[in-house]
């Protein structure tokens, strides 16, 4: 214990003997580290979990009713398409096979309600097991039943913000609104709700900074001829109309389950093998059945949600501190070497190469530390700059003091490690040559 | 000057030496690449788009397809629009350039063949597109007014389409060396389509492929679902009508929502927008990277003439120049910089195969290696300069003092 904190003291002694070339060393730590931390935060939070505690246990749904392949087809991808049909849509729904089950597509709405107005907002046709799936909170009220559904009931959902615009965010349960000019009562008032990345819908956006605003049943929003908007395939020649779209050869939902379990993964995905066989029994389905479930970060993983140009970023961070590195080992070194004289003094009088060897490391620990400690103001100021830059996720760039934590304590080591050559190097001075040349 | 003395002392100094030289290396591997890069991503972000972008505005509102009117609709649309001060002409389409979201098609070049030549997106012009958009036709002609037909025609087989125009990219894609005017192309059927006219160039809305970038068709037809219009402006700018265009589209129909306008420039700085993000911070990096280095290359070298303050009195005392003192520490300075740019344009090399292999980025031309090496011995020697000129002015008597 004595020996360490007299290490501490020796090396802090070190670097005060010499404050040009340990603030140069500190300095160029602070920006390999400042760089790569920013890069780092990032880039784990883009690829952070939307759906943290259940992201396990949430299914994306694909089954493949696509047509026949030509016998031209150059290229029949065996991955079945992303989205499903209404009428596919609704079968697996009213089968409630897995423990939750919803269907979902993105669609504007214009809401009116006396004289406050919304045009354009971003909203959800859904389906009701979708507010307790994604973690959906409620501050009034609550998501509309199944029997509304059925009834195609003209209930909605919506969001506290669209609630305050339209009702100075009273309780306005059982209220009503005009959506896209039709009359809804208000079946709940939902809390802030914006997973990042927008996994469920990929195709409308990936990273937004509000949410949806307004949830509408689909059933209803169906019948009512509310267009989707997102993307869009068909069979055929059926032509691309977004506005009603075919319901049995189109496809333009996206359909997710909650599984509790394995085994009830298993049967689920046995459920849709025999789905799919019946549907190409009766002819609907003109291909082999071709069925998958993905988690949430198995869906994220596959559709490459992390831009490349982070993962670049992410590089090319890692490349800069190793220039920082590089730089800071050599100055150490050139530090340490300066004073193997007193290295050989220290020796003749009985130290230990340990202990040099300890005093020197503690020296290279305390820089490191230093250095780390000055990133911060930098790591602010590059997630500040990332915040600036116009591109969709750049309101996410935040610091996070684990993350940071961790970091710093990486950075410590690494530049221990580093400053481990050079107190090699210091410690294997030999004493007599030392003394002589004084 | 002799270089074995240098070298020789070097080798008392092996680790430091060898830390700025590995600094070095990959210092200009990294700068080759992000050099690379940046010019890429901007080069990218010049491409052309083949239309009057300063002159051009993109407005978009809640679709017509479910009115009875539709065609009615977009005529009395177009019609308001071009009345708006400033508007010199307007068309109708269901995508624009760089508008990012875009309808594509495969094209034969004749009935029988089974597999697409290539894949071209479809414009659909609800008239006047070429003059609207400002569209060079270098072969051929316009579509004239009564070869325009509706969407829901077509859809539903009461028309049969017969002439397009294309790009020129796609022209010499689909036909090389030969003239395109008049030849067919087939999409679904075995209907041809003849190309009456050639433009010289016209962007994608949505590129995956540069190299695809510009193969695009243009079909003379009304009514397409997602229509959305686009105004040329003359004597104003393009954002300066924005209000009033967004006001006529409300007044002409007051129930609907419209979901805004953007000019070109806007959607091409939108389409972009990352490339040049990527240029930026790229940019800061290899600043961050050339200030680190010049550092280090001060701060050791300032070190070691501070070392060797003996050995340089010794040397100025024996009758050394101040010039060969400066020049010693120059020419020390080159023999590592080199050597680290030797090893850095092999990593850069590797480097750039990864990233060829994960990012489809293409081969580093070979001239970005002398340009990292140039700049790099440049930083070495500035940076040296400062130490060096101190060691000139240490004094021969140093060689007399001890430590």
């Amino acid at each position: 214990m004595i020996r360490m904190s007299y290490s501490l003291q020796l090396a802090w002694l070190g670097i005060r003997r010499n404050p040009a070339i340990a603030g140069l060393i500190v300095l160029t730590l602070a920006l390999g580290v400042g760089a790569t931390m920013t890069a780092l935060a990032l880039f784990l939070l883009l690829s952070s979990d939307p759906l943290p505690d259940r992201s396990g246990q949430v299914y994306a749904v694909q089954i493949d009713s696509r047509e026949a392949p030509a016998p031209t087809e150059d290229s029949t991808s065996p991955e079945p398409p992303d989205l499903i049909g209404m009428s596919d849509g609704l079968r697996l729904l009213d089968a409630r096979r897995a423990q939750r089950q919803a269907l979902m597509v993105n669609a504007l709405f214009s809401i009116r309600s006396g004289q406050a107005s919304k045009d354009g907002e971003i909203g959800l046709m859904a389906t009701a097991d979708l507010f307790p799936m994604f973690g959906v909170r409620f501050l009034y009220g609550g998501p509309w039943t199944a029997a509304d559904e059925q009834a195609r009931a003209r209930v909605v959902v919506i969001s506290a913000e669209l609630n305050q615009t339209l009702f100075d965010g009273r309780n306005s349960v059982g209220e009503t609104v005009e959506v896209n000019g039709e009359t809804f009562r208000v079946a709940g008032i939902s809390a802030r709700w914006n997973p990042r990345p927008h996994f469920f819908l990929l195709s409308s956006f990936v990273y937004g900074d509000e949410g949806e605003q307004i949830f509408v049943p689909v059933q209803t929003a169906n019948e009512l001829g509310f267009s989707p908007v997102g993307q869009i395939n068909c069979n055929g020649r059926s032509a691309l109309n977004m506005q009603s779209p075919d319901p049995d050869r189109c496809r333009w939902l996206a359909y997710w389950v909650e599984l509790e379990s394995a085994a009830a993964v298993q049967s689920y995905r046995d459920y849709l093998l025999a789905d799919s066989r019946e549907q190409q029994a009766l002819g609907r389905f003109e291909r082999a059945p071709n069925v998958k479930l993905s988690t949430v970060n198995e869906w994220l993983e596959a559709h490459k949600v992390v831009p490349d140009d982070v993962r670049l970023g992410v590089w090319i961070a890692f490349s800069l501190f190793a220039v920082c590195l590089a730089n800071a080992a050599g100055l150490l070194s050139a530090k340490f070497l300066r004073r193997s004289s007193e290295i050989g003094i220290r020796r003749a009088l009985g130290a230990t190469r340990r202990s040099v060897f300890v005093q020197y490391l503690a020296e290279a620990g305390l820089l490191g530390l230093l250095g780390s400690v000055c990133a911060l103001p930098l790591v602010a100021l590059g997630l500040w700059v990332i915040r600036q830059q116009p591109v969709a996720y750049a309101f996410m760039a935040e610091i996070d003091p684990w993350l940071f934590l961790e970091l710093l304590v990486l950075a410590v080591l690494v530049t221990a490690v580093v400053g481990g050559l050079p107190a090699w190097r210091a410690c294997r001075v030999a004493p007599a040559i030392q003394v002589k040349s004084l | 000057m002799d270089i074995q003395p240098i070298l020789k002392a070097l080798r008392h100094q092996k680790t430091a030496a060898l830390l700025i030289a590995f600094e070095i290396a990959l210092a200009c591997a990294i700068i080759c690449n992000a050099t690379f890069l940046i010019v890429s991503r901007l080069e990218r972000s010049q491409m052309l788009s083949g239309v009057a972008e300063s002159e051009l505005l993109r407005i978009r509102a809640a679709s017509l397809d479910d009115d009875e009117d539709k065609m009615a609709r977009i005529r009395e649309d177009i019609a308001g629009l071009r009345g708006i001060p400033g508007v010199v002409s307007v068309t109708a389409t269901q995508q624009v350039p760089f508008g990012q979201s875009s309808w594509n098609s495969g094209v034969r070049t004749s009935p029988d063949q089974q597999n697409s030549v290539v894949n071209a997106t479809t414009y659909y012009d609800g008239g006047e597109m070429v003059s609207t958009f400002g569209l060079k036709l270098v072969a051929g002609r316009d579509f004239s007014p009564d070869e325009y037909y509706d969407f829901d025609d077509v859809a539903s087989g009461a028309v049969t389409p017969s002439s397009i125009i294309i790009t020129r990219t796609l022209a010499n894609r689909l036909w090389p060396g030969e003239p395109p005017l008049n030849q067919a192309i087939y999409m679904g059927g075995s209907d041809p389509l003849r190309v009456i006219g050639v433009v010289e160039t016209l962007v994608r809305p949505s590129i995956w492929d540069d190299s695809t970038a510009h193969d695009c068709m243009i079909f003379p037809t009304r009514g397409a679902p997602g229509t959305q219009y686009v105004l040329r402006v003359q004597g104003i700018t393009p954002d300066a009508v924005i209000e009033s265009a967004t006001a006529k589209l409300k007044a002409l129909q007051p129930n609907r929502i419209v979901r805004g306008a953007e000019t070109f420039t806007q959607l091409r700085e939108e389409y972009f927008r990352q490339d040049r993000v990527m240029a930026v911070l790229l940019m800061t990096v290899i600043a961050a990277l050339l200030v680190v280095t010049a550092l280090g290359i001060v701060g050791l070298a300032s070190f070691w003439v501070q070392r060797r303050q003996r050995h340089i009195g010794i040397r100025r005392a024996l009758g050394a120049t101040r010039g060969n003192i400066l020049r010693y520490f120059q020419l020390e300075n080159f023999l590592i910089v080199s050597a680290g740019i030797l090893a850095g344009m092999f990593a850069a090399y590797g480097i750039n195969a990864w990233l060829m292999q994960h990012y489809e980025l293409s081969r580093l031309p070979a001239y970005y290696l002398p340009i990292g090496a140039l700049s790099l011995w440049l930083l070495g020697q500035l940076s040296v300069l400062h130490p060096a000129l101190r060691a000139t002015r240490v004094p021969p008597a140093m060689a007399t003092r001890g430590g």
